[in-house]
């Protein structure tokens, strides 16, 4: 069978070549019957082959469809990049504004980092504080955040006493006594009689109310366990009693200065009417004397600046 | 403008606007030439043949990139193509309309007759097997050497030989039936 295979072969080539069927089918003569029918169909077969060339429009338009295709592919390929983008940038504004809140000084947060309990931006300052600690997954860093916010705490009852105002607080500190006054780090507290006072140096939290007596009204305390880390404020340095009449020298530093009141180191001390406070500069080193009159309250008698110069 | 093969894959990988363009260039022609008869119509034709470099493009972006030369793999995608139409309209046959088509005017005879000449022998080919419409078309229709035509068809040069002789066989008889008819 193969031998009619290879015939066909070469009449077909032949055929191509220009020549006609007789003339191939001559050199085949024991196979010229079975082959004629079949080149005869190989003729056929091959007129078929009109309008080979396909149209330039259509040319053009495959081209264009193509292209286009391609065009689609590629922007596929670079939408999910596209997607990915927004996602960053999404996740890179949150970022940014949140660190913006938490970590510049401008803003609702900024504006809010100086206020006081009782005050309409106070709760957006604890809300931060919060919002940082939440953030902070490390167990040393976040302790020390967290003595920070203490800290503040500590802040925010000496200036809510220096202000004279009346407001809830809560805060932690070391229990300390001096002279028959009771301090949690250097704010001077009062004990109701149905609570029992600290040991001296206890870490402990009050919760209390502020006065305008410049005092911390103890409503409860907790005792914290030994070595847990708590601000120590600035305590008084209490150095001299001049005389047995409840005279004292003090140095500290000046926080607050408002109508006849000082607040050294979270204390608030009482100016008596011959003392004048103007031109002290706030944050500076002063040093006061002063005594105790009834109601507890401390008297300044003499109030001056501490430095290179006033030595 | 020719590009080898190796350099068109990664132009192609890459959508290069340049290798894409010069790769249709290249091979539509031939494309739908083969298409063109294995269908018969030019539409469709221009239609499967600009679905097959589409196809090579997405094939090429999938990381199937041909295995045999890109001619070769044009050309079977473009039988396989072919292959899915007749499939499908074999499944959703349409209408016949010739009987409503209106009379052709009496100066144009001689091309009637050579356009019913071609009809016979495109119904033939419709009813050859698909393997042997592939021989006939690459064998005729692209004047493909039997060497080509194996290399395509994945088949020996002997086994096309033989499938070239049963299909010009089928087709001469289906001509002969369709003449009958």
């Amino acid at each position: 069978m193969n031998k009619i295979y290879d015939a066909l072969e070469i009449c077909l080539q032949e055929l191509e070549n220009g020549a006609d069927v007789k003339t191939v089918l001559a050199r085949y003569p024991e196979s010229a019957d079975e082959l004629r029918p079949i080149l005869e169909a190989s003729i056929a077969a091959r007129k078929r082959t009109s309008a080979q060339i396909p149209s330039p429009e259509a040319v053009r338009r495959g081209r264009a469809k193509l292209l286009q295709r391609a065009a689609e592919m590629r922007e596929a390929i670079i939408a999910p990049r596209k997607r990915i983008i927004p996602l960053f940038q999404r996740l890179a504004i949150s970022f940014t504004l949140t660190a913006t809140f938490l970590l510049s000084g401008t803003g609702l947060v900024g504006a809010s980092s100086s206020a006081l309990p009782g005050q309409n931006l106070y709760p957006v300052k604890r809300g931060w504080e919060d919002a940082r600690l939440f953030f902070v997954f490390d167990k040393t860093a976040r302790e020390i955040l967290e003595n920070k916010y203490e800290s503040e705490r500590l802040n925010e009852v000496s200036e809510l006493l220096a202000e004279g105002r009346d407001e809830d607080i809560q805060f932690t500190g070391v229990f300390t006594t001096g002279n028959n006054i009771m301090y949690v780090s250097g704010v001077t507290v009062l004990f109701p009689a149905n609570l029992q006072t600290p040991a001296n140096g206890a870490a402990v939290i009050v919760t209390g109310r502020t006065n305008a007596q410049g005092f911390v009204e103890v409503r409860a305390v907790e005792m914290l366990p030994i070595g847990a880390m708590v601000p120590a404020g600035q305590p008084l340095e209490v150095e001299t009693q001049t005389d047995a009449s409840n005279y004292y020298e003090m140095k500290g530093i000046l926080q607050s200065s408002s109508s006849g009141k000082v607040v050294i180191n979270g204390q608030t001390f009482y100016l008596n009417n011959s003392v004048n406070a103007d031109g002290l500069i706030l944050g500076a080193q002063v040093e006061i004397k002063g005594y105790y009159d009834a109601d507890g309250k401390f008297i300044v008698t003499e109030i001056k600046m501490e430095g290179p110069d006033s030595e | 403008m020719s590009i080898d093969d190796k350099h068109a894959l990664e132009g192609l990988q890459k959508l290069d606007p340049q290798t894409i363009g010069a790769v249709y260039d290249q091979y539509f022609s031939e494309v739908y030439r083969y298409v063109l008869y294995r269908v018969g119509d030019q539409t469709l034709a221009e239609d499967i043949a600009s679905d097959v470099f589409v196809r090579l493009l997405e094939s090429a972006q999938s990381g199937r990139t041909p295995q045999t030369n890109l001619k070769g793999w044009l050309i079977g995608t473009a039988s396989h193509v072919v292959a899915d139409h007749f499939r499908k309209k074999y499944r959703h046959p349409e209408e016949e309309i010739l009987d409503s088509m209106p009379d052709l005017a009496p100066g144009i005879a001689a091309e009637v007759d050579q356009r019913e000449q071609n009809n016979v022998v495109n119904a033939a080919y419709a009813k050859l097997t698909d393997e042997q419409q592939q021989a006939l078309a690459l064998r005729f229709g692209q004047g493909y050497s039997l060497e080509e035509t194996a290399a395509i068809m994945k088949k020996n040069v002997n086994a096309v030989k033989a499938l070239q002789f049963r299909a010009l066989a089928a087709l001469q008889r289906e001509i002969g039936e369709v003449n009958y008819e």
